[in-house]
């Protein structure tokens, strides 16, 4: 009876063999894209997400962006019609400023039937001028990069992609390579076979709809990471380039992905 | 019970089954501790098998490893060698631990023992155990990689067992295949209390419950030791001294 209490050599060994585990495999070593801070919006505007938010949550109640007035005038443009202390001050306290006597001010509130702007009060100075750079640099009109066409992708883009895909790089969110379940034409048996096989997924959902694919976890790779936090538009771009490219018959070089002709923009990914 | 809540209780109540099962189980023996000796014999013999035990032994190690350390093992995959390696080895380990599975079920239908009920339960939980071993090698077949894609769905998943808030989601979205593995990996750990093997498992908490009495003795006669040389009363009753 006592023999079977005594610690096992079973579990000594096995023991032995986690810990051999952790020495031979270490921290990983991948090398981490996207470290910069344009990673979402691409096509070199460089905005505050929560700047978007923040517009979309509290000025597109009664402003358009290009559509004319609503309740009160459109902003595109705002930025170089007014100077930015004056649009700050009055974001601010649009009140004041029109007690105070301004003539722009009072100029606007007997424009727009003396509806009252509210005082955003409660927003910092940075948080308002985020969203005038935001509005400066195209505000709603700004496009994510992933939405471009993957046939303007340049070759560059498109090999960022198949680092992507085969996890030669990392994913900005930890997002796990899609070699681990899937395969395309070329990963021979290093592919996954859990997921289906990607050769010819651009050409069956076409740009717009896998753009929309890839906005999407397909795998709850990280449970306590929103499903937002998957990819950046750059990175999901990228993918959509190398799915492209993949998709294509013959696959010479990574811009020469079809018959659509390349474009030669000097891109680079991540760093 | 739909599938949804089968990976939400089931691994749940697996696990109160064995733990329930097993204190049941030390509750009998305690009343004839004579007869636990010759219960550890008759399971040895029925189970044994040297080179299936080795096999289930990396293999659960490995499991747990996946699940402890899933980014260990990506970063280790990340190498095509590294990847090759550790599937291949699994695979052989694998198909191993299957032969090892059927040969130890053969002998054990040939085998005839005083408890039916017993023998029943231990076809039973080889059977199950044979079910899981023959669905991961196929599961190495037809679904490659399950190293990688496995310490991205199945770790998570045991992990928000243990801090009780299942994600079903990460095995509900599995193929039948994988579901089928990890529904009769629990299964097993639930028949566990009415096999032979339940023998080992009391005998592991009648170990710990003499270890527990031993160090419970210990420290009381270390405590009454020092109350002797330190006469702590003298702090509450100074004149008596």
């Amino acid at each position: 009876m006592r023999r079977s209490f005594a610690v096992g050599t079973g579990v000594r060994a096995g023991l032995c063999a986690l810990s051999l585990l952790l020495v031979l495999t270490g921290p990983s070593r991948g090398v981490r894209a996207g470290d910069s801070d344009d990673d979402d919006m691409g096509l070199g505007a460089k905005f505050s997400l929560e700047a978007a938010a923040t517009f979309n949550g509290r000025c597109t109640a009664c402003h358009t962006y290009g559509n004319g007035i609503k309740v009160g005038p459109d902003l595109k443009g705002a930025t170089e019609r007014r100077k930015r202390d004056w649009l700050l001050k009055f974001i601010h306290a649009s009140s004041g400023v029109i007690k105070s006597g301004d003539p722009t001010a009072t100029a606007l509130f007997a424009q727009f039937k003396q509806q009252r702007m509210p005082d955003w009060v409660d927003l910092s100075d940075k948080q308002i001028n985020d969203i005038l750079d935001y509005i400066a640099i195209g505000g709603p009109d700004i496009k994510p990069a992933d939405e471009r066409n993957a046939a303007t992708a340049t070759s560059a883009e498109t090999d960022a992609g198949r680092k992507l895909f085969y996890g030669e790089i990392q994913t900005r969110y930890g997002a796990q390579a899609c070699v681990n379940c899937h395969s395309v034409r070329g990963t021979g048996l290093r592919g996954g076979s859990l997921g289906p096989d990607l050769t010819g997924i651009y050409l069956r959902y076409q740009d717009l709809a896998l753009t929309q694919f890839l906005r999407r976890t397909c795998i709850s790779w990280k449970i306590e990471t929103p499903p937002e936090r998957y990819l950046t538009a750059k990175e999901s771009f990228a993918l959509k380039a190398f799915l492209r490219a993949s998709a294509m018959p013959t696959r010479q070089s990574s811009d020469a992905a079809g018959n659509l002709p390349p474009h030669k923009e000097a891109g680079s990914y991540g760093k | 019970m739909g599938n949804n809540s089968l990976f939400a209780l089931w691994p749940y109540i697996a696990v109160a089954i064995l733990v329930v099962g097993t204190l049941l189980r030390y509750l009998l023996a305690s009343q004839q501790p004579s007869l636990l000796a010759a219960e550890i014999a008759d399971a040895k013999d029925a189970f044994r098998g040297r080179l299936f035990w080795l096999s289930i032994f990396v293999l659960v190690a490995g499991h747990v490893a996946g699940v402890l350390f899933p980014r260990a093992v990506l970063s280790w995959n990340s190498s095509i060698v590294g990847l090759y390696l550790l599937e291949g080895l699994a695979f052989a380990v694998g198909l191993t631990a299957v032969v090892g599975s059927a040969s130890l079920i053969w002998r054990h239908l040939g085998r005839s023992s005083r408890s039916r009920v017993t023998d029943f339960f231990d076809t039973v939980f080889l059977a199950i155990v044979f079910t899981i071993l023959v669905s991961g090698v196929l599961i190495a077949v037809f679904y490659r990689w399950g190293s990688s894609w496995g310490a991205m769905t199945l770790a998570p998943y045991v992990t928000s067992l243990v801090s009780s808030q299942p994600a079903v989601q990460l095995a509900t979205q599995m193929p039948a295949l994988v579901q089928l593995h990890v529904l009769a990996t629990f299964a097993a750990i639930a028949v566990v209390p009415l096999t032979r093997l339940s023998t080992f498992l009391v005998a592991v908490v009648h170990g710990c419950t003499v270890l527990m009495g031993r160090s419970l003795r210990a420290i009381g006669n270390a405590a009454t030791e020092w109350s002797r040389t330190h006469n702590p009363g003298s702090w509450f009753w100074p004149e008596e001294d």
